[in-house]
């Protein structure tokens, strides 16, 4: 649906912690659905852990952060230079499978209620059409001079 | 559901939320203002709103946000839309 160009349209984020692939799917204010290949190549697997590779929740984390500001950047036009999306909390994820090297890790980020333009998000990672990760996040924007 | 078991509720999900913000436990009371008296941020009053949303089943529109001011504010703004409900 969008290519890795769109996405860096849409994320401030670069190599190497840009955790998005490609957009499966969008509707503007409502719902993401993003791909995330996982390589052995990634440089985390040499730490995390050696002779078994994991890839570490906390990407999980992040790359659903990054697919919630496509949404809300994409939502709203586009990324704008003074404009900085920053994540504010992360409520009761549970993580339930590990993801592994070539997996492909594909997360929904679906907006629970938006405040002015802050939003609360629903996020649901799976591998393979099971759920991997879930929980909740709540996201910021601001205006910076 | 009558109005304690509503301000109950509310009660102690905003006690939760404070105490995730380091809120000093003795600043929350039923009349405290969430942003004046325990500081809490715009974020957090997301959170209350789509907390609430959730606990309750109910739908509260943005409009409402100027009453989403403290535990008793929030009570009645709950329970004119669970009223709306049924």
């Amino acid at each position: 649906m969008f290519n890795i160009k769109e996405i860096m349209e849409n994320v401030p984020h670069r190599y190497p912690f840009l955790l998005i692939d490609r957009i499966i799917d969008f509707k503007k204010d409502e719902y993401v659905t993003v791909l995330k290949n996982i390589s052995i190549n990634e440089a985390q697997f040499q730490g995390h852990f050696p002779g078994n590779p994991i890839f570490p929740g906390v990407y999980i984390i992040e790359n659903m952060a990054q697919a919630s500001c496509f949404l809300l950047a994409k939502s709203s036009g586009g990324l704008n230079q003074n404009t900085v999306y920053y994540l504010g909390k992360v409520n009761k994820i549970s993580f339930m499978k590990p993801v592994t090297p070539g997996d492909q890790l594909v997360t929904t980020i679906t907006v629970i209620k938006f405040l002015g333009r802050n939003a609360a998000v629903q996020a649901k990672s799976t591998v393979d059409g099971k759920t991997v990760a879930k929980g909740e996040l709540m996201f910021g924007v601001s205006e910076e001079s | 559901m009558n109005q304690e078991e509503i301000k109950d509720t509310i009660r102690e999900l905003i006690t939760e939320i404070a105490e995730d913000m380091d809120v000093d436990e003795e600043s929350i009371t039923d009349d405290a203002s969430f942003v004046e008296d325990m500081g809490l941020d715009s974020m957090a009053l997301l959170e209350v709103l789509a907390t609430m949303e959730k606990k309750f089943g109910i739908s509260i529109p943005e409009s409402e946000f100027p009453n989403i001011t403290s535990i008793n504010k929030c009570t009645d703004t709950v329970q004119k839309y669970l009223s709306e409900k049924s």
